[in-house]
C-alpha cells in the first residue's frame, strides 16, 4: 500500500483555503495573454523601448484590464519590460554589456549542444541539419535576406533540439524573447553572409559525422564572431552603433 | 531567471502538477526587485534551500513557514507559488508544497551548464579582479585543502559554494551569474550525496589550487582550462553513479 505522507490537519491540503476554484480561472487568463505577449515579443511586433498602454493592450488581446495589469507585472520581474513611475510601462531596452553577456551565455551553451547533437543524431537528424545548411546557402546566395535569417534561426534552433539538453533549450530559449539582433543589428547585416554560411556548413558536416569536438569547435568559432564583433563596438565607445 | 519543472523534464519530476511549458522567467540582469514582503519570504525560502536546511521532497507547511520568518500567511502562500514557476518547490492539489526533487538527469544537464558558464565567470575573474580579490581566492582555495585534511566535511561544503560562488561574482558577466545562482539554490550534493562520499576527492583539493593559482598569476586561459577539467570531473563523476551497476 502507498504512503502518502500526511498532514496531521483534516481536508487534505492544508494550504489550500478553497480559493483555487476562482485564481485558477484567472491564472489561465493570465497565462493565455503571457504566451501571447512573449511570442509578440519574440517576434518583433513591439520596438525596443516602445511604451506598453494598458487600454491598447486590453484591446489588443481582448483581455482585462486586471490580466494585462498582472501581466505587465510579470514580465517586468521577467526582465521583459521596464516600468518607470511616470512614464508607464515600455519594452526593456538592451545596454550593450547586455549584448556581449547574452552573445557569450550563447556561444558557449550553443557549443554545449552543438556538441551533444553531434553524439546524439540519428541518420535523419544528421540529414535535417545538412539539409538546413544548404537552405540557408541558397537564401544568401540569391539575396534572400529574410529567408536566411528565419533558416538561421531554425539551424540554431534544430541544433539545440538534437541535443536533448533541456536546461540548455530552457535558458537559450530565455533569450529569444530578447533577441540581439532586434538591438543590435547591424553585426546581422554588416558581416558577410557567406562567412557565416560557410560556418553553419562546416557546423553542419561535423554534426553530420557525428564530430563531437568538431561540431563544438566549429559552433564555438561561430559564436565567437558575434560575441568580438560586439566587443569591437564597447571598445571603440559605440554603445549605439549603427545610430 | 528560471526554468520551470515542465521545461525542464515533463513528467520525469514526478509531480502531477507540473504544467508542460510552464512560465520561464528571463535570464537577463536583475531590475532592482521591490523588496515586497512576498519577495522577502521567497528570497529567504531559496537561502534556506541553498543552505540546505530543507532537504529534497521535504514539505513546506504555510504554518510553519509563517513562524520561521515571522511572515504573513498570504505573503507565504504567493512566495511558494513564485518558487513553484521558479522550479524550486511543488506545489500538488490537496497536498500542498514540497522541496522539489531531482533526477540524475538533470542533476548532469547543470554539471554541464555549470562547466560551459563557469568557463565563462573564471576567465573573465582572472582578468578583472583586484589584487585583494586574487589573494581572496588563494586564502580560499587553501582554506578548503585544509578543511580537506582535517576531514571536516561540513566546512569543506561550505567553502566549496563559497569559492565558486566568489568567482562569479568577480567575473561581471551578470546573465551567466543570475543562472548560476539560480542552480546554487538546488546543490546537487544534497540531492545526491553519495557520489560525493568520501569527501573530499583529492583532485577537487588540486583543481581548486589550480584555479586560485591561475586567477593569482591573472592567466585566464589556464583559469579556463583548470575551471572545465575541474567541472568535465564533476560530470563524469555523476556520469559513472549514473551507470553504476551496470555493465
Amino acid at each position: 500500500m502507498r504512503s502518502y505522507d500526511v498532514e496531521p490537519t483534516v481536508g487534505g491540503d492544508p494550504n489550500d483555503d478553497g480559493g483555487g476554484g476562482t485564481r485558477g480561472r484567472a491564472g489561465a487568463v493570465l497565462a493565455i495573454l503571457m504566451t501571447a505577449i512573449r511570442r509578440d515579443l519574440a517576434e518583433g511586433v513591439y520596438h525596443p523601448r516602445e511604451r506598453l498602454v494598458e487600454a491598447d493592450l486590453v484591446e489588443r488581446y481582448g483581455t482585462t484590464r486586471a490580466a494585462v495589469r498582472e501581466a505587465l507585472i510579470q514580465l517586468t520581474s521577467e526582465g521583459l519590460v521596464e516600468r518607470s513611475p511616470n512614464r508607464g510601462a515600455r519594452v526593456r531596452g538592451m545596454s550593450l554589456e547586455e549584448a556581449i553577456e547574452i552573445a557569450e551565455v550563447r556561444r558557449a551553451l550553443e557549443t554545449l549542444c552543438a556538441g551533444l547533437a553531434a553524439a546524439k543524431a540519428t541518420p535523419p537528424e544528421r540529414l535535417r541539419i545538412l539539409g538546413l545548411s544548404k537552405t540557408l546557402q541558397a537564401a544568401a546566395g540569391e539575396g534572400r535576406v529574410e529567408d536566411y535569417l528565419t533558416a538561421n534561426a531554425e539551424f540554431h534552433a534544430l541544433i539545440q533540439d538534437l541535443s536533448g539538453h533541456a536546461i540548455a533549450q530552457g535558458i537559450l530559449g530565455t533569450f529569444r524573447h530578447r533577441p540581439i539582433d532586434r538591438f543590435f543589428p547591424q553585426p546581422f547585416r554588416a558581416r558577410p553572409p557567406m562567412v557565416s554560411v560557410d560556418q553553419h556548413e562546416r557546423i553542419a558536416a561535423a554534426i553530420a559525422a557525428g564530430d563531437v569536438e568538431g561540431a563544438e569547435r566549429e559552433m564555438h568559432e561561430h559564436l565567437s564572431d558575434l560575441v568580438e564583433t560586439l566587443r569591437g563596438y564597447e571598445e571603440r565607445g559605440e554603445t549605439r552603433p549603427g545610430t | 531567471m528560471s526554468i520551470s519543472p515542465g521545461v525542464l523534464h515533463p513528467g520525469r519530476s514526478g509531480a502531477p502538477g507540473a504544467e508542460a511549458g510552464g512560465r520561464v522567467r528571463h535570464a537577463g540582469r536583475r531590475r532592482a526587485l521591490a523588496t515586497s514582503p512576498i519577495e522577502q519570504v521567497a528570497e529567504a525560502i531559496r537561502t534556506d534551500l541553498a543552505d540546505g536546511t530543507f532537504s529534497p521532497h521535504e514539505r513546506l507547511v504555510e504554518a510553519d513557514l509563517v513562524d520561521r520568518y515571522g511572515a504573513p500567511r498570504a505573503a507565504v502562500r504567493e512566495a511558494l507559488i513564485q518558487l513553484a514557476a521558479e522550479g524550486l518547490v511543488e506545489r500538488e492539489p490537496h497536498r500542498g508544497a514540497r522541496v522539489r526533487g531531482m533526477s540524475l538527469a538533470e542533476a548532469i544537464e547543470m554539471a554541464q551548464v555549470r562547466r560551459a558558464l563557469e568557463s565563462i565567470t573564471v576567465r573573465q575573474a582572472a582578468v578583472r579582479a583586484t589584487p585583494e580579490q586574487r589573494a581572496a581566492i588563494v586564502a580560499l582555495a587553501d582554506a578548503l585543502c585544509d578543511a580537506a585534511n582535517a576531514g571536516d566535511v561540513g566546512t569543506y561544503l561550505k567553502l566549496n559554494a563559497r569559492f565558486h560562488r566568489s568567482i562569479d561574482a568577480m567575473a561581471g558577466n551578470e546573465t551567466a551569474r543570475e543562472i548560476l545562482v539560480q542552480f546554487g539554490r538546488r546543490p546537487i550534493d544534497r540531492f545526491f550525496p553519495e557520489p560525493f562520499r568520501p569527501i573530499p576527492p583529492t583532485a577537487s583539493v588540486e583543481a581548486h589550487k589550480r584555479i586560485a593559482a591561475a586567477i593569482g598569476t591573472a592567466d585566464p586561459v589556464e583559469a579556463e582550462a583548470a575551471m572545465y577539467e575541474h567541472l568535465s570531473d564533476l560530470v563524469n563523476l555523476l556520469r559513472r553513479f549514473e551507470h553504476r551497476g551496470s555493465e
